[in-house]
């Protein structure tokens, strides 16, 4: 875990953690309104916020063999939200009823932005595009030689 | 200004326009749920005609505004954001080469 990391992956990766960081934040300040209106959300958006929270060190810490897992970890934590958000307001979720429809809620769009510019950065990130131009070349020419 | 350092201030940027839209309503002292509803509701619905089927009784569907942030929320949630960034900044700061080699 002690290796060391280009300017484009530590960039990459700082600006993953704080959008995690964020969406941690956004969904702590649910939490109270959640666990008394539907505890199963309320504890789901703690389940996410230690996630997050988790997810941010593992994107810290992984070595090169380790990066793909918490890229994919940190795209998993952008995706399961906002598809939890979108289809809540598509479909009454249990005890839910109220927000079906509700696409202007105070901290559903910050959440929403967040997350989506999570997500592609994790995609961007697993497909390679933010290698640096030289690593990519030579794994390109090392694909080319096998 | 580097290519790198452009790109880590639009981050850094956006990630603060996230948070303070998020932290905007319970700093201002919006509290709980202010109270504005739209109902769509039909009321009974009445079918005279023959044969007909049934007319359904609208139940309403109600768009409620929800601004859920208590302020003692605020702390921890602003906390936690600081405490997860700064850690993983500070780790990888750690563990970038000067160079840009890996």
């Amino acid at each position: 875990m002690g290796d060391r990391l280009t300017p484009n992956q530590a960039l990459a990766r700082g600006l993953a953690v704080a959008l995690l960081g964020a969406i941690a934040a956004i969904h702590i300040m649910w939490i109270p309104h959640k666990l008394s209106e539907a505890p199963y959300m309320g504890v789901l958006f703690i389940a996410l916020a230690v996630a997050c929270a988790a997810g941010a060190a593992f994107l810290s810490l992984a070595g090169p063999r380790l990066t793909p897992a918490a890229w994919s970890l940190a795209a998993f934590l952008a995706a399961a939200p906002l598809a939890s958000y979108v289809s809540s307001r598509l479909v009454a979720w249990p005890q839910q009823r109220e927000v079906v429809g509700s696409w202007g809620s105070p901290l559903g769009t910050p959440s929403v932005l967040a997350e989506g510019a999570l997500l592609v950065l994790a995609v961007a990130a697993l497909s390679g595009a933010l290698r640096e131009p030289s690593v990519r070349q030579a794994s390109h020419s090392e694909r080319r030689a096998a | 200004m580097g290519m790198h350092r452009k790109l880590a201030v639009v981050g850094v940027v956006f990630v603060s326009v996230v948070l303070a839209l998020a932290l905007a309503p319970s700093a201002s002292g919006h509290e709980g749920s202010n109270g504005s509803s739209e109902r769509n509701g039909q009321g009974p619905a009445t079918n005279t005609g023959t044969g007909g089927r049934q007319g359904q009784s609208g139940d309403g569907h109600q768009h409620d505004s929800i601004s859920p942030t208590p302020e003692y929320m605020l702390l921890p949630a602003v906390g936690s954001a600081l405490v997860i960034t700064a850690g993983g900044a500070a780790v990888l700061w750690r563990r970038t080469t000067a160079d840009g080699r890996a």
